[in-house]
């Protein structure tokens, strides 16, 4: 399969379900934000803050976890799209910001999940990096499908 | 130096490798010779919303009169033709320069769908 057959088999996969690569991505980079808003709820409840939502315990932790890999899941083909056939394209300054932030964000991702695994290192790293990693994404959607939703098409 | 920058340096390398990946897009198609120079789909997407939607729909699903462009098998050169200098009841030069070229690529990536 030549490298031309790969980006041809993708489209065709994504475009059975979406209008276009661009609108899947969209919708992926959306899916990954919603999960990281219940990745941020979820670690502010471990961390015993929002007393409204149910009680701390396995539960949380389950949702935290499963919600974080389900996030990391969506942000493939966003990352398949974008990196590798896009590539770095800095044309205006919301693509330029983009692009930054799209580089950087799995490196965030990276040092958050050895971050979780460091227990020697002090307690606010963990809160910082979360924050930093839902921070980033959050910018990327922003610069992305939002922009694509509010300037382009809201749909499928 | 502490462990405390094991996941600064990590994450500063995955930083690297993926700008680097970026640098190479290694799926990114060929142009086909004598394409007009390469658009950007995602900016063309938009041109293509803000002009030629009232005719062909949005999304470009069809309309009326502008045919469904969805699936048509228009490559990106053949589109910036049409643009150009125009169709039956559809005026040349709606878009110009890197607007038709933005279309085009748009176009040209949902038309093998």
């Amino acid at each position: 399969m030549t490298l031309a057959d790969v980006n041809e088999t993708y489209t065709d996969l994504v475009t059975t379900v979406f209008s276009s690569t661009i609108a899947a991505k969209a919708w992926f980079a959306t899916a990954a934000v919603a999960l990281a808003v219940v990745q941020v709820t979820t670690a502010a409840r471990i961390y015993g803050r929002l007393d409204f939502l149910p009680e701390r315990g396995a539960a949380i932790a389950t949702i935290h976890r499963w919600s974080g890999r389900l996030a990391f899941v969506c942000t493939l083909p966003v990352f398949f799209h974008c990196v590798t056939i896009l590539g770095w394209q800095t044309p205006n300054t919301r693509v330029a910001v983009h692009a930054v932030l799209g580089t950087l964000v799995y490196g965030v991702f990276a040092a958050k999940v050895l971050v979780v695994r460091d227990r020697a290192l002090p307690g606010w790293a963990l809160p910082a990096a979360g924050l930093t990693l839902a921070s980033t994404l959050g910018l990327l959607w922003a610069t992305s499908a939002l922009w694509y939703f509010v300037n382009v098409r809201f749909g499928f | 130096m502490g462990r405390g920058w094991r996941p600064i340096l990590v994450g500063a390398g995955v930083v690297a490798v993926v700008f680097v990946l970026a640098q190479a897009r290694p799926f990114e198609p060929e142009a086909p010779s004598g394409a007009p120079a390469a658009g950007d789909p995602v900016r063309g997407e938009f041109v293509f919303e803000q002009n030629c939607a009232v005719c062909h729909g949005s999304g470009a699903i069809g309309g009326s009169p502008g045919p469904r462009l969805v699936g048509s098998g228009l490559d990106a050169a053949a589109v910036a033709a049409v643009v150009e200098q125009g169709r039956g009841v559809m005026p040349a030069g709606i878009v110009s320069g890197s607007d038709r070229d933005d279309v085009a690529a748009y176009v040209a990536s949902i038309a093998s769908g």
